[in-house]
């Protein structure tokens, strides 16, 4: 099952870097990914698709959240994008 | 503050920790940290010089551990900070406070493989709870300020702030801020209420329930509510490695160590109980043994301050996510409101209590030197103490006999299972309670990994006493081998090397050797009584093996007996 996260985070080098890294090290698999700043340039937004049941996706998404820079995160339905 | 004054990066970064309230810091210089250490020259910071990078870590680890406070190590860039990396990575896995500092190349130079040059953030990117790289002196007040604060919120953790040498010297107008601005930082601290509500009530429906608790409970200091709990809903309490002393061993309603070499009665409960009330735990695979024959029959009520714990090894009916201390007087009003009677559990307290009467923790003594025995001795005569251990049968022995009773006298490495942790974790705790007698319980294999730290401590005047069961032996290793390997001891025999007496001498503290049963108490009160730092080479019984055990993968019921 795939699922669209819409990831807002600051805009700092290494945010990346975060991000990715906690994906491969705790075994997710990332589909795609797209970074792009917002309105706000202290803030960017990452799309992220990943595979997995809804366990994974909790756990992807309380991961996600425990990093300092991740602002906020947003499990996507089909239809909201 | 309120008022800026003009100063160095390295000066701000000196009074940042006074801002900070930072008494000790353990460190080791370094080129680009020159300019720092020149401020702590004559800093009011009691610094202490490791003889390795590791055990400054380590020592600020057990420092936190045993106050509570957050410990501080300083390291300088390339090996200097690569060094700190195993005592950065045990303390994230034990959710200890710390805020390690590294110094790093001057920024024009980084990336270019200068000399010493590391991409620490980078390398600890998996084992901080967060990171930063200085890259602005401006910056450099707020990082710290952050730094302790993520440091000692939340579910605790280590923070590495990474300083360029030309940081360090740029100037600055110091102003420490009164407040941190994280957008992507909000601790869930308060329980949420309806969840709390719904605990309460399956705790009053439950028959069987057990008390199952972790370090959760010491971080919060939680030990009061959690008695109070136990007490009120006549509930067995097992405390896991991490929470020995969070709950008195001596209590009747303490069952002690759960998982792997936890005792019969504890898994048993587990096994049978009908409601598992989890406080501060992350359900750890030496813990639950085979998961999916972990407490079979239980609803499990999950209460903890990390969120991504949540039925990440364990489904949960219940989740409560919070600060435990808050959480547990919550509850404890809401099942006063809902008045439990305590009768309720009287039959399973009793069931528990034949079982803790049929399968007590035990071992065979007899004229030979038991290590069993020399931890029982050490309990016997310094009940008060705090007890740091290393890794492996030394640790199991030092957690299944010695009666805990207080928070924070128990210090051992859990997660990530450092050998090597102990002696300088034990440095670390006796600088932070001086008035403490402290025992590092070790094995000749984990004391050699950071022996050289004696001379830290006799230099130092900090009298920790290394209590080595010495029995020339990887032993946790070896007891591996003789029960799944057909004995076959490949690499496991470390046995004569070295002689630990005159180690202990040659670095001028105190060496003395026990070979018999009848010398253990003596020995123990010179040591204590020298007031010097000390070694005690315990040379016990070569093949005692820590019992009881579940095999890997079975289920926790599935504890076998295995002393002689």
């Amino acid at each position: 099952m795939k699922h669209t996260l819409a990831v807002l985070v600051e805009n700092k080098s290494g945010v990346l870097t975060r991000v990715a890294g906690l994906f491969s090290r705790r075994g997710f698999n990332i589909e795609s990914l797209a970074v792009g700043v917002t309105d706000n340039p202290d803030m960017s937004r990452m799309t992220i698709v990943v595979s997995g049941d809804g366990h994974v996706l909790e756990q992807v998404i309380k991961q996600l959240n425990k990093l300092i820079d991740v602002i906020r995160v947003s499990d996507l339905e089909p239809g909201d994008f | 503050m309120g008022k800026k004054t003009r100063m160095t990066g390295a000066r701000a970064l000196i009074e940042s920790l006074y801002a900070e309230k930072v008494e000790v810091m353990f460190g080791y210089p370094g080129g680009v940290l020159l300019p720092i250490y020149d401020e702590l020259y004559d800093a009011d910071i009691d610094h202490i010089l490791v003889r390795h990078e590791q055990a400054a870590a380590h020592a600020a680890d057990g420092y936190a551990r045993a106050t509570g406070k957050v410990g501080v190590c300083l390291a300088t860039s390339g090996p200097g900070a690569t060094n700190l990396v195993t005592g950065i990575a045990n303390a994230y896995m034990d959710s200890v406070p710390m805020v390690a500092i590294t110094g790093q190349v001057p920024r024009p130079l980084i990336g270019n493989d200068a000399f010493q040059e590391a991409n620490i953030t980078g390398i600890t990117l998996p084992i901080t709870k967060h990171n930063y790289l200085v890259t602005d002196v401006n910056d450099l007040p707020r990082i710290i300020k952050e730094a302790f604060h993520i440091a000692s919120t939340g579910r605790q953790g280590p923070v590495l702030i990474d300083i360029p040498k030309d940081v360090t010297t740029d100037e600055i107008d110091f102003e420490y801020p009164d407040k941190v601005d994280l957008k992507g930082y909000k601790p869930v601290i308060t329980g949420h209420k309806q969840q709390i509500k719904r605990g309460a009530e399956a705790i009053i429906k439950a028959r069987r329930p057990v008390i199952y608790v972790g370090g959760g409970i010491i971080s919060s200091n939680a030990s009061k509510e959690l008695l109070e709990l136990a007490e009120a809903i006549n509930a067995p309490v097992t405390t896991t490695l991490m929470a020995k002393g969070a709950f008195p061993d001596t209590h009747p309603l303490c069952v002690g160590m759960p998982g792997m070499h936890g005792t019969k009665y504890a898994n048993f409960a587990i096994q049978e109980s009908d409601l598992l009330i989890a406080i501060g735990v992350r359900f750890d695979d030496r813990v639950t043994g085979k998961v999916d024959s972990f407490a079979p029959n239980a609803r499990i009520i999950h209460i903890d301050i990390d969120p991504a714990e949540i039925s990440k090894n364990v489904r949960v009916d219940i989740p409560i996510v919070g600060n435990a201390r808050s959480i547990l007087k919550m509850l404890v009003e809401f099942i006063g409101e809902l008045k439990k009677s305590k009768s309720t559990t009287t039959q399973w307290i009793k069931k528990v209590e034949k079982w803790k009467q049929q399968y007590p923790l035990k071992y065979l003594m007899d004229e030979t030197l038991k290590p069993q025995y020399i931890v029982e001795q050490i309990n016997e005569l310094y009940p008060d103490s705090i007890i740091v251990t290393e890794v492996g049968q030394n640790q199991m022995w030092a957690a299944q006999y010695f009666k805990y009773s207080q928070p924070r006298t128990f210090i051992s490495s859990g997660g990530l299972g450092t050998m090597g942790f102990g002696f300088p974790a034990a440095m670390g705790a006796k600088k932070g309670c001086p008035d403490k007698v402290v025992f590092d319980i070790a094995g000749d294999g984990s004391f050699q990994m950071n022996s050289q730290e004696l001379a830290t401590v006799v230099k130092n005047d900090i009298p920790v006493i290394v209590a080595i069961l010495n029995n020339g032996f990887l032993g946790m290793v070896r007891q591996w081998q003789d029960l799944f390997f057909d004995k076959r001891y490949s690499f496991t025999n470390i046995d004569n090397s070295v002689d630990f007496v005159k180690l202990a001498e040659a670095y001028g503290a105190l060496g003395l050797r026990v070979t018999k049963p009848e010398e253990v108490g003596p020995a123990l009160k010179e040591a204590v009584d020298s007031g010097r730092p000390t070694v005690i080479d315990f040379v016990v019984e070569r093949e005692e093996n820590v019992s009881p055990m579940v095999p890997a993968g079975a289920a926790i019921n599935e504890i076998l007996d295995l002393e002689a």
